[in-house]
């Protein structure tokens, strides 16, 4: 009796983290299953979400062996990467991948690291180290009612380790072939009950590849990949119900791009970013975010010259569950993105988006669920400085509205199977380039467009997974249909030059439509004995109906069709005891046939030019010791000492070892 | 002749039953180790949280305290656990965890979350249950009704996750 009383004593006393904030941790431990909000803005279990979601955890990261993010997401069925150099790639969700991919929202806790100048992701300057990633959210298709502009193809959510629930510390040091160095620290450190700090840090660099068809000009510009990374972040319990988090973070990388008009320049980023988000339980009122940060990038274009880009982003979010069925977000939100005029500077070219959102979700019975999102994104845009031919400023003085909206419906019939119908419809807003922030001075002005619109992409969605006892394991297939209107392009050649207020310009333009189709299968799961399995196809099918590029040759940096491989495999082992682990991927893909400058400028063709169907593989093993050390060597694309994986630069076999150490 | 057929019918009958019975099996079963265990993870996202080791009683039917030691022996060291029946003591307990028939659901103080089975939570005596699918995932079933009776109150988060009845 008297232990009983002592023991409800000690229970009474509140301790610890409340978990405004979501404990990603903890709820997969309960759950059996990771759990996201990406699909819809609400915390799910991934088997409920509306949407085609992958999540790729730790450990699958871990077991990979791979020491980049882009070669992590293209095991994936509907991802397809263009690697092209050793420290540069684009990774695209269901096609349409090019040089600076602008069609994909990556986030890092949130936080978009995707970045406004040419709506790209330079994931060579994402400030996180692979050990502190808890997991990896894909959500494959348009879910622009939940994000805004720019999650168009689908969105990539990083999640790292939260320092108020989770502990780690990992140090890794790591060399190999082609003068790869790398070494990379997390650390979460408990301050009390009430805080949690962490920091992570690396720095990396490795040859860059030398193989592969590319013109003397672009071969000059070719720099070894260099990077460094500090990131520091802090989560406090301020009261029962109320959380702060702040996160700042810096990354210099220099390395050399593909860019849009399919050539290389040597470049060098630093980018920062500065977060806070306060996360309150209002009680009957929801789970209240108010979140604000700002991202800055400096660029320089070693060829070119150098300018920035900043976004700063205010959000309010209030998540509210009503009755048992049905749970509503409210989200307002203020963007505010603009950069000093590249590459001839003098101007500032800038827009505020003011956005306002709403997602419900209805729990219509034990088996059905309907999920929508509407979103509406009101946007002006600004320029100040010197005005430049041809533009006039009322031709900045442009004011839009735009609507994104996604519905899905989920049919649960029982615990093993799921069925899934969805719909989106979001906008791809063009970069603050592609508005007016290109400026080339000359006799003929080579520039951005004010008055070019936003691509809007459209898609229907079908999908249905099934877990599978005797396997030990799931399958699951989606089909979809996706239909791009309104494309954008960059400047072409001397053929596009049109007369904009009586002066001969080169400038981007909308670029017709394109549909496509696409199909991806997935299996994966566990055997006895440690071994882990995994397979998917991914089919995609592209058909463009361009306004440009159609003479007898390419102008304009633009061609989809058949620059998506049309099927591609890929294959999975793992195999994991008593400290041992190994594991292999494989991926073969059929042939595309990707852009190339024919003269190499920009005045030139684009000429289609054929990447042969090839088979890559990564393979790995590694001896974790009981004193928290691990050893690893990795072999990336090791079938062969270079692939052609694109019609530039080949992907060279790399060899690296790694040595971790727990603390 | 006629009687034998009859027979055999009624075992065949019984046979499809007991098939019937084994496929919900997961949804009717008493609560044993392993949902046990998975059912107290939930005490991960009470409001306020509660300090660890948390004290959870295990309560079974008269003369059955043999299953709550079995049950007890598998929480792992976040919980510490004892055994009663059902005259027996509750206070200083976070959750009470019900095997068998007995109804807690007056006798449980404010503040504590009473776990049992799918049948007890649907009845409203137990506030939390939970359903292990082979896959390893697990759905927690709370009647929201003998939630709020209790006075007990999740994590917001874990709350939207749970299948509330």
């Amino acid at each position: 009796m008297k232990k009983s009383i002592l023991l409800g004593a000690t229970a009474l006393l509140a301790v610890g983290a409340q978990a405004q904030t979501i404990d990603y941790s903890a709820l997969q431990d309960a759950f059996g299953q990771p759990v996201t909000t990406s699909a819809t803005g609400k915390p799910q279990v991934a088997s409920d979400a509306p949407a085609a979601l992958r999540i790729i955890t730790a450990a699958e990261i871990k077991a990979s062996g791979l020491d980049n993010l882009p070669d992590v997401l293209n095991r994936y069925s509907g991802m397809d990467l263009l690697r092209w150099g050793s420290g540069s790639a684009d990774v695209a969700v269901r096609g349409y991948n090019q040089g600076s991919y602008p069609r994909l929202l990556v986030l890092v806790n949130g936080r978009q690291v995707y970045n406004d100048h040419f709506a790209m992701v330079v994931w060579n300057t994402i400030p996180v180290q692979l050990p502190e990633i808890k997991q990896i959210e894909i959500v494959k298709g348009p879910v622009g009612a939940i994000y805004g502009f720019n999650a168009v193809a689908g969105v990539v959510n990083i999640i790292t380790v939260n320092p108020l629930y989770d502990e780690t510390g990992t140090a890794t040091l790591r060399g190999g072939t082609d003068g790869k160095r790398e070494a990379n620290m997390v650390k979460t450190l408990k301050l009390g009950d009430r805080v949690g700090v962490k920091l992570s840090a690396g720095y990396k660099e490795q040859d860059e590849f030398d193989k592969g068809n590319i013109t003397a000009v672009e071969r000059s510009r070719l720099t070894g990949p260099e990077a460094n990374y500090v990131s520091l972040s802090g989560l406090t319990q301020v009261s029962d119900n109320i959380q702060w988090g702040v996160e700042l973070s810096r990354s210099y990388s220099f390395q050399t791009n593909y860019n849009t008009t399919n050539s290389y320049l040597a470049i060098k980023y630093v980018a920062e970013s500065a977060k806070t988000d306060l996360t309150i339980d209002a009680g009957s009122i929801g789970l209240v975010n108010l979140m604000a940060y700002r991202n800055k990038m400096d660029f320089n274009y070693l060829a070119f010259g150098a300018s920035d880009v900043t976004t700063t982003v205010v959000q309010l979010s209030d998540l509210l569950q009503v009755g048992s069925d049905h749970t509503l977000k409210f989200t307002a939100e203020y963007r505010r993105a603009e950069m000093d005029r590249w590459p001839s500077p003098g101007a500032t070219i800038g827009y505020d988006v003011f956005a306002g959102s709403t997602m419900w979700d209805w729990k219509v019975s034990d088996t059905v669920s309907f999920t929508n999102a509407v979103r509406l994104d009101m946007f002006s845009l600004d320029y100040s400085g010197g005005l430049s031919s041809p533009w006039t400023l009322a031709d900045y003085d442009r004011d839009m509205t735009k609507i994104s909206y996604n519905s899905g419906l989920v049919f649960k019939p029982d615990a093993i199977n799921t069925v899934r119908a969805t719909f989106g419809m979001a906008n791809q807003l063009p970069s603050l380039l592609e508005l007016g922030g290109y400026y080339i001075v000359g006799a003929i002005p080579t520039v951005g467009n004010p008055h070019i619109d936003p691509s809007r992409i459209t898609s229907f969605e079908l999908g249905y997974d099934r877990a599978i006892e005797a396997i030990n394991g799931r399958f699951g297939i989606t089909a979809y249909r996706q239909h791009t209107k309104d494309l954008k392009t960059f400047t072409g050649g001397v053929a596009d030059r049109v007369t904009i207020n009586r002066i001969l310009t080169q400038t981007m333009v909308n670029a017709g439509s394109s549909s496509s189709w696409g199909l991806e299968a997935d299996v994966n799961g566990a055997l006895a004995g440690g071994l882990t399995y995994s397979a998917s196809y991914t089919w995609t099918k592209i058909n463009d109906d361009l306004t440009v590029n159609r003479g007898i040759n390419a102008t304009r940096p633009i061609k989809f069709e058949d620059a998506t491989p049309a099927h591609k495999l890929r294959g999975g082992l793992g195999w994991s005891q008593d400290g041992f682990s190994a594991d292999l991927g494989l991926t073969w893909q059929s042939d595309r046939y990707l852009l190339r400058p024919g003269t190499g400028t920009l005045t030139g063709f684009q000429v289609p030019t054929k990447v042969d169907s090839f088979i890559t593989g990564t393979a790995t093993v590694a001896y974790s010791f009981p004193t928290g050390t691990e050893l690893r060597a990795t072999a990336s694309d090791f079938l062969r000492s270079s692939t052609a994986a694109t019609a530039a630069l080949e992907t060279e076999r790399r060899l690296y070892v790694s040595l971790s150490q727990s603390f | 002749m006629h009687n034998g057929h009859m027979k055999v019918c009624r075992v065949a009958l019984l046979g499809a039953l007991a098939v019937s019975l084994t496929q919900f099996s997961s949804a009717m079963a008493a609560v044993d180790g392993p949902t046990a265990t998975v059912a107290v993870k939930a005490l991960n996202f009470l409001q306020p949280k509660p300090a660890k080791p948390t004290p959870v009683t295990i309560v079974t039917d008269p003369g059955q305290a043999a299953a709550g030691e079995a049950i007890k022996s598998a929480l792992g060291a976040d919980v510490t656990a004892k055994v009663v029946d059902g005259a027996g003591d509750l206070s200083g307990a976070v959750a009470i965890v019900v095997v068998g028939g007995a109804d807690v659901a007056a006798k449980a103080s404010t503040g504590q979350l009473v776990i049992g089975d799918m049948a007890c939570m649907t009845a409203g005596k137990c506030a939390l249950a939970v359903e292990r699918q082979a896959s390893g995932a697990a759905k927690y079933h709370v009647n929201t009704a003998a939630l709020a009776k209790a006075g007990v109150s999740f994590d917001k988060n874990f709350q939207m996750l749970v299948t509330a009845h």
